[in-house]
């Protein structure tokens, strides 16, 4: 290796990790705020304390807003797994030829600027009067985890042989219970990927429900946006780091899960393998 | 009732089999009719409320294009637009400067260090904009962190808040993660072979690379830079909490349209304006190069 190489590799690392320090490190400032011992955002910190915490769970109108985000979330990853894990499977059999715009309508919604979906459902949500209805906000943000779970779902269907489907249906299941007992068994870590994303992106959304909360519907991102612009003070950074365990806490789980997963399926392969050489 | 056996539908490969024979079978078949319930649910809650804005663009409140010749002769909306562009190619460039080494970096990493790497990118990429917009407010305000490091070379503890460097960091911060994310995967197919088959022939380093890498990097390059690109020209968020009025986006403009000024047809247009933008551009990526797309990037 020339000294130039050398030069070359100490320089990049030094620069990829500055980089990497600058995506991390506002988040970890967020955290640490909330942790703050004075009633306003300094840093450094002045002294560590829990009271940003106890107002923030003493606060019900922080509280609601948390649990309402919570059950809009779910209901919109629910809704957006199953109609996203259909559209998947339909697809991926489905020799009609409509097919490519039925997939182009369902992945969509990725490249919808978030501002148009907002207004629209703004508009729509006026005249039906389902402002601050939090189901109507649950099924808006369906929209935006479909693609995910759309996407998820696929990819895992094209490693999945579909000789298993056909057996079942020989052996005398019809579609419905070959779907049920067979395919969507193999898939559900696909699914799971999907709906957790589905989930996060329900849970995190703050654009849409600037438009459609009303005063029925108040999210936690709706609400810390209200806050933002009034007061600056700890309380918010604990909203940031809820809102920041929640997502990245589900996606560490997921990530754990299909580790675990992978490792007791290749030593379950392992063991086959071992079995048919003793066969041999 | 007789269903299309799934055996007929993904062997698939029938050559012998006349496609005619397939298609005398008149009754839908169970694929054909699960695939209508989520057809069925995305036009209902998406297509037509989406539709209606993009209809109301070119009906409200007489039929043509006079919602379009308005917004761009109007003053303000060129402006808007301006900066809206300015903001997004400034932050699609710095995205795709910070982003190229360490898609590189990590597509070099063996597989478990790279896992981990790419946990620090993947981490922001999940967290929610609002908050990491949220964090730059605290960064960059009055006596923040910034401020305070940077008050030797400029002499006070004011911020850079409300400003555009402003708008371009934060988003910066939050898009950047989805760049390397995207960059990487395709990065990631390249073979390093073709490297050290220069490297034998004869070439140095650096002709290796910008000879050999480099051609089968930029349409990774590229496609990224240009998905940043259109999602900037979109975004809402991060410059309303952390720009000034200067710093106005066409989001912001559609939003102050609809709240504020009650002018529908207007914010129907400029809606329409930036989705055709959107999807205009998403096309000329996926011709110009493999890019699957926005999801799936991990």
């Amino acid at each position: 290796m020339t000294g130039m190489e050398k030069a070359f590799r100490w320089g990049l690392r030094i620069l990829v990790w500055a980089i990497l320090a600058f995506l991390v490190i506002p988040i970890l400032i967020v955290i640490a705020e909330s942790f703050n011992g004075v009633n306003y955002l300094a840093f450094p910190l002045k002294g560590v304390s829990l009271n940003a915490y106890r107002k923030f769970f003493s606060d019900s109108s922080w509280v609601d807003a948390t649990l309402n985000s919570v059950r809009i979330a779910v209901v919109a990853a629910l809704i957006a797994t199953t109609i996203g894990t259909l559209a998947a499977w339909a697809l991926a059999r489905t020799k009609n030829r409509s097919k490519g715009i039925v997939y182009g309508i369902l992945y969509s919604p990725v490249i919808m600027p978030l501002i148009v979906l907002a207004i629209s459902y703004y508009a729509v949500f006026s005249r039906l009067q389902l402002i601050g209805e939090w189901v109507a906000v649950s099924v808006a943000y369906s929209v935006m985890g479909i693609p995910f779970v759309l996407v998820a779902v696929s990819s895992a269907l094209q490693h999945f042989d579909p000789e298993l489907e056909n057996a079942a249906r020989t052996l005398g299941a019809g579609p419905v219970r070959t779907l049920w007992k067979i395919t969507l068994p193999r898939l559900t870590s696909a699914i799971g990927a999907g709906a957790v994303f589905a989930f996060v992106t329900a849970f995190d959304e703050a654009v849409i429900i600037l438009f459609v909360a009303g005063s029925g519907s108040v999210t936690l991102p709706r609400k810390l946006w209200d806050s933002v612009r009034y007061d600056l003070d700890p309380t918010l950074a604990v909203a940031g780091t809820v809102l920041i365990v929640v997502s990245v806490g589900l996606f560490l789980l997921a990530e754990l899960y299909s580790a675990v997963r992978d490792r007791r399926r290749t030593r379950a392969l392992a063991a086959a393998t071992e079995l048919e050489g003793s066969d041999g | 009732m007789s269903l299309t056996l799934p055996a007929e539908q993904t062997t698939g490969g029938s050559p012998g089999l006349p496609p005619a024979v397939r298609r005398k079978r008149r009754t839908p078949s169970f694929t054909t009719i699960v695939l209508l319930v989520p057809l069925l649910y995305m036009t209902v809650v998406y297509v037509i409320p989406v539709g209606q804005t993009l209809l109301d663009s070119a009906t409200e409140p007489v039929v043509g294009f006079g919602n379009f010749t308005a917004a761009l002769t109007d003053p303000i909306v060129q402006r808007v637009l301006l900066i809206t562009l300015r903001i997004s190619v400034e932050v699609a460039v710095i995205c795709l400067v910070l982003g190229l080494p360490v898609a590189y970096f990590m597509s070099r990493l063996p597989a478990r260090r790279a896992r981990l790497v790419a946990l620090l990118v993947i981490i922001p990429f999940w967290t929610s904009v609002l908050v990491r917009s949220f964090a730059w407010i605290v960064l960059l305000g009055d006596d923040g962190v910034v401020a305070k490091l940077l008050s030797p070379f400029t002499g006070g503890t004011s911020g850079l808040l409300y400003s555009e460097p402003a708008v371009v960091i934060s988003m910066v911060h939050v898009l950047l993660p989805f760049t390397i994310l995207i960059i990487k995967s395709t990065l990631d197919q390249i073979d390093y072979s073709l490297m050290r088959a220069a490297r034998t022939l004869g070439a140095g380093p650096v002709r290796a690379f910008v000879r050999v890498y480099l051609p089968l990097a930029v349409p990774a390059a590229v496609s990224g830079t240009m998905l940043v690109f259109i999602m900037g020209l979109g975004y809402y968020i991060t410059p309303a909490l952390v720009g000034g009025p200067r710093q106005t986006m066409i989001a912001m403009l559609i939003e102050r349209k609809v709240n504020v000024t009650f002018d529908w047809p207007g914010a129907a247009a400029l809606s329409t304006m930036l989705l055709v933008a959107s999807v205009v551009l998403y096309f000329v990526i996926r011709k110009l190069t493999k890019v699957q797309g926005l999801v799936g990037v991990q």
